[in-house]
């Protein structure tokens, strides 16, 4: 550092505007040693500012700019994290809606089959209603032609009964034994 | 002894009695004993009783018949 001065000051010498420079610092009561010393004294302090205030301020300006770096990263991956976790929200709400829709639909097919298959069966029990109806009114109808049938028939023979006992005479009598007589014969 | 009893609705006549009586004593070795009866709601004919043979010739009977035939 020390040679580097002595460099300045040997360009400033032999530089054109040494001359004026050594009048104006005549004039101001400075000597060159004056000027060195205060020199060097600005040197040391700017090289002691430099690492007693310079240096630990940029550090810690930069330990400041690294957590805020780092805190801007963690914000961008949370905003990240949201938008994935919105987006997949987004599409349960979808799958769920589908689902929803899905079972509607199924729910009314099913209303529908068991709508169909219990008018099926209604339509069944009535038929089925309708044929045993029919079949008891034939059964009675048969009944009562059977009961119609054995009346008519009791009553005529009810009736051949009270006409043949005042009919049934002597000679009637025995031709009704020979005849028996005569079949009872040939069955021997 | 064998006995065949025989129920009539009339008074049978004796050529009746005698034709009954001969049929009937060529179904058995023996000569059977006939009992007769009467019956007015036969109506008319007989009705007779071998063993445990019924030999039904009565208009009753007959009518009977017919009714279940009817039926």
């Amino acid at each position: 550092m020390i040679a580097g001065i002595n460099l300045y000051y040997c360009i400033l010498k032999h530089s054109a505007a040494f001359p004026i420079c050594e009048n104006v610092f005549e004039s101001l009561g400075l000597g060159w040693w004056e000027i060195l010393f205060h020199t060097v004294n600005l040197i040391i302090l700017v090289v002691a500012l430099w690492f007693l205030l310079f240096k630990p301020i940029k550090k810690m300006i930069r330990n400041h700019k690294e957590k805020l770096d780092d805190v801007f990263q963690k914000n961008k991956k949370l905003e990240e994290e949201t938008a994935k976790i919105k987006n997949e929200y987004s599409e349960l709400m979808e799958d769920a809606k589908k689902e929803a829709v899905k079972i509607s639909l199924e729910a009314a097919e099913n209303a529908k089959r068991k709508s169909d298959e219990t008018i099926e069966n209604a339509n069944k029990q009535a038929q089925n209603i309708i044929e045993e109806a029919k079949r008891e009114t034939r059964v009675e109808q048969e009944r009562l032609k059977s009961d119609f049938k054995d009346a008519v028939g009791k009553l005529s023979v009810e009736i051949a009964e009270k006409v043949l006992e005042r009919e049934v005479s002597e000679d009637d009598n025995r031709d009704i034994i020979d005849k028996c007589l005569k079949e009872w014969e040939d069955d021997k | 002894m064998i006995k065949i009893y025989v129920t009539s609705a009339k008074e049978l006549s004796l050529v009746a009695k005698q034709k009954i009586e001969d049929a009937f004593s060529k179904k058995h070795n023996e000569a059977p004993v006939f009992v007769y009866d009467l019956d007015p709601s036969l109506i008319g004919g007989v009705l007779i009783k071998d063993g445990e043979k019924y030999y039904d010739a009565s208009v009753r009977g007959r009518l009977a018949t017919v009714k279940h035939e009817l039926k």
